[in-house]
């Protein structure tokens, strides 16, 4: 079958050669063409489509198995007749579209999503080969392909987050030693992927997130494979979202420099006045981060929380610190972020009763050390009790508790009864004294997924993202009205899906809502004339 | 006169006993007034000598012509839109929707073929209030679109409260005529 299939494409070059010849030598030199006509389109045009759709060694047939020479050889061949191409093209979109289809359907499973990406840029890569070597980089066949790859991006409705992911993955330290060419080449293929994303603010959301998270937490390989990134970025879609993210290191810069001032200046101060150590709040080693609130992806609201008192000393004595350089500003914690070394002792009991000492540090978010030090002060809380002393949000206080209690056995530094995994008021938590760990040094992960969001979070980021949709929208029929000061309705939603496009595809009723509003808050009025002609009121 | 001034109030007060009428509306229209319920005693004055009423029974015979006031469309448009601000609470923007509902059915009665949908609509809608611009142009797709929502234009810069309602409409069309 499918030597059959190749052996028709090259019996039918053979044939068109053949009476090619035929007709040169026997005839006159004008009826060549019409007779390689008639023979292409008996051979060709006739069959083209049983050919191409042949199950076992049609079209889709050589591109699932990469015969790119066989393919390269029906190229040529169809190319000889009206819509030869096009058949084969269509072939190909269908299969292509049937490989987005199980891919998308294959990536449920959260933890799958740098795969599925994976999985994704290994797909374009093939068919960019295919273009190369059997589709002679043909245009038609480029922007089939381009745009089907668009339509399983958009039909995909997390594709923006899980680029984003992908991304973080990549930039994360200690990420199976890619050498730099490779990153570099991989970071290429994901900027491709990104230009057929149609909700690039959603991305560029996400994104901002993990950006973040990798600088908070010191993660990133490096600010150059950083800034390299955001650069990549802004060539794509201008520099509205890159500069805020530049924004991010120079806090980040500026911060090292301002903490290690204030650690100087604690160490002098220390040094002069041993009598009064206790006022500088020197007894925590801190290390303080500075963030400007518009360049950071911050919760709106002011989350408060009750720091144990030595954390306390030590960030008012920081903030003194700063004020006085930088006055006129406002600093507030964020216990969401941030980490603490926080020391622990263990009363271990052995079998005879004999009791030792086990030291460790543990490394834990803030909330996890508010929680473990309220455990100086008393052996066992009712979780009602924590909820009141160490006044964290519920969410966070159940995650920090439950991560420290029942989640990783290497992790169990509290004990919880009953060991349900959920809580309620009169759980009891208490020190878990048994708790041991080959490691001096243990790290706490809070229960965070660090794959993708869950849905509810989804949903909110979903809702934000469409509030700030609205404000685009608006801001862009607005700069257009002040422009033409009238406007036709239908050529206004053109005009503003135009200059929006970059960022996201506004629909037009989205557009719609945007111009009632706009008309109820006496921004626009209706010409009185024609209905559908909108006027600027200035 | 005192004596002139209350017949004329007795006037008033009886053709206005029909309640939220046609003509109350129409009357108020004339009169320019701008808050509903009250007359000012300039509205009263000047609107009284516009409508040529120097007397009592002037002014009853005239209140009972007050549909020729409204015969001419652009007379009427202007009478349309004059009774959202009539209708709603003097210092909201927009119209609550049991007031909307209530002068629809007084002012587009005979007007609007799919006035008694339109309520029903409405009435079930979730949205709480009408905007002026929504308000003005329920007329013109009143006056302009046929019954059969033929000529709908789904891109014609309609409010998007209108869109949706022959979203509505069109299956209940479609079923009860096939």
């Amino acid at each position: 079958r499918r030597v059959r299939e190749a052996v028709v494409s090259t019996q039918s070059t053979g044939r068109i050669k053949e009476e090619a010849e035929r007709a040169k030598h026997y005839l006159d030199s004008s009826s060549e063409g019409p007779i390689t006509g008639v023979v292409e389109r008996e051979l060709i045009s006739v069959h083209m489509k049983t050919i191409v759709e042949m199950e076992n060694s049609g079209v889709v047939y050589m591109l699932r198995n990469d015969k790119q020479e066989d393919l390269r050889c029906m190229y040529g061949l169809l190319a000889r007749v009206d819509e030869g191409l096009s058949c084969m093209c269509n072939a190909m979109k269908v299969y292509i579209r049937e490989c987005g289809k199980t891919l998308v359907d294959s990536e449920g499973d959260i933890s799958n999503t740098i795969a599925y990406v994976q999985s994704l840029l290994d797909l374009k890569e093939r068919f960019d080969l295919f273009l190369k070597n059997s589709f002679c980089n043909d245009n038609m066949f480029k922007q089939a392909i381009c745009s089907e790859f668009e339509d399983i991006q958009n039909q995909n409705s997390k594709s923006p987050e899980y680029l984003s992911l992908f991304i973080d993955d990549k930039m994360k330290k200690g990420n199976k030693g890619l050498s730099e060419q490779e990153l570099e080449r991989v970071l290429d293929q994901t900027i491709v992927l990104f230009k057929f994303l149609q909700d690039k603010d959603i991305f560029e959301r996400y994104y901002k997130q993990h950006l973040a998270k990798r600088l908070l937490n010191n993660r990133s390989i490096s600010d150059d494979a950083e800034k390299n990134m955001i650069s990549k970025l802004k060539t794509e879609c201008g520099c509205q979202f890159t500069c805020k993210l530049e924004g991010m290191f120079k806090d980040v810069n500026i911060s090292n420099t301002v903490n290690e001032n204030f650690k100087s200046k604690c160490k002098n101060r220390s040094g002069e006045a041993s009598s009064s150590a206790a006022s500088s709040g020197s007894t925590v080693d801190l290390n303080v981060r500075v963030l400007t609130t518009g360049y950071w992806p911050l919760p709106p609201c002011k989350i408060v929380c009750n720091l144990p008192k030595e954390a306390e000393m030590a960030f008012k004595s920081f903030k003194k610190f700063y004020l006085e350089d930088y006055n006129g500003r406002q600093l507030n914690l964020q216990p969401h972020l941030g980490h603490a070394d926080v020391h622990a002792n263990f009363n271990h009991r052995k079998e005879g009763g004999e009791v030792t000492t086990k030291k460790h540090i543990l490394q834990v978010s803030t909330y996890q050390m508010c929680v473990l030090m309220l455990f100086n002060r008393q052996v066992t809380y009712k979780y009602k009790d924590i909820v009141v002393e160490s006044n964290i949000p519920e969410k966070e206080l159940k995650r920090a508790l439950l991560s420290l209690s029942v989640g990783r056995v290497q992790q169990r530094v509290l004990l919880k009864s009953p060991k349900s995994r959920d809580i309620t008021g009169d759980d009891e938590f208490s020190v878990n004294d048994q708790f041991s760990s080959k490691l001096f040094r243990v790290k706490i992960q809070t229960a965070l997924g660090s794959k993708g969001e869950s849905d509810p979070e989804r949903q909110e980021t979903r809702q934000k993202v469409d509030d700030d949709r609205k404000h685009e929208i608006e801001a862009a029929i607005v700069r257009i009205m002040k422009a033409r000061k009238e406007h036709e309705h239908n050529v206004l939603i053109t005009e503003v899906t135009g200059l929006l496009k970059s960022r996201f595809l506004p629909s037009p009723s989205s557009i719609k809502n945007r111009i009632e509003s706009l008309i109820e808050r006496e921004y626009l009025v209706r010409s009185p004339n024609d209905r559908k002609v909108y006027m600027y009121l200035a | 006169t005192v004596d002139g001034r209350c017949k004329v109030r007795e006037a008033v007060v009886s053709t206005q006993s029909t309640g939220y009428s046609i003509n109350a509306l129409i009357f108020s229209w004339r009169l320019g007034v701008v808050v509903q319920g009250q007359i000012t005693r300039e509205e009263f004055t000047n609107g009284l000598m516009a409508l040529g009423c120097d007397s009592v029974d002037k002014l009853k015979s005239r209140v009972s012509q007050l549909d020729n006031d409204i015969r001419h469309p652009t007379k009427f448009k202007d009478f349309y839109q004059y009774t959202f601000t009539f209708a709603k609470d003097t210092g909201a923007k927009n119209l609550g929707i049991e007031d909307a509902l209530r002068t629809w059915k007084i002012v587009l009665a005979g007007r609007f073929s799919h006035l008694e949908d339109w309520c029903t609509f409405i009435a079930q809608h979730d949205r709480r209030s009408i905007t002026r611009d929504t308000w003005n142009l329920l007329l013109d797709f009143a006056s302009t679109i046929n019954s059969d929502l033929s000529n709908y234009d789904e891109e014609g810069a309609w409010p998007i409260l209108i869109d949706e309602f022959v979203g509505w409409l069109r299956p209940r069309i479609n079923t009860s005529t096939s």
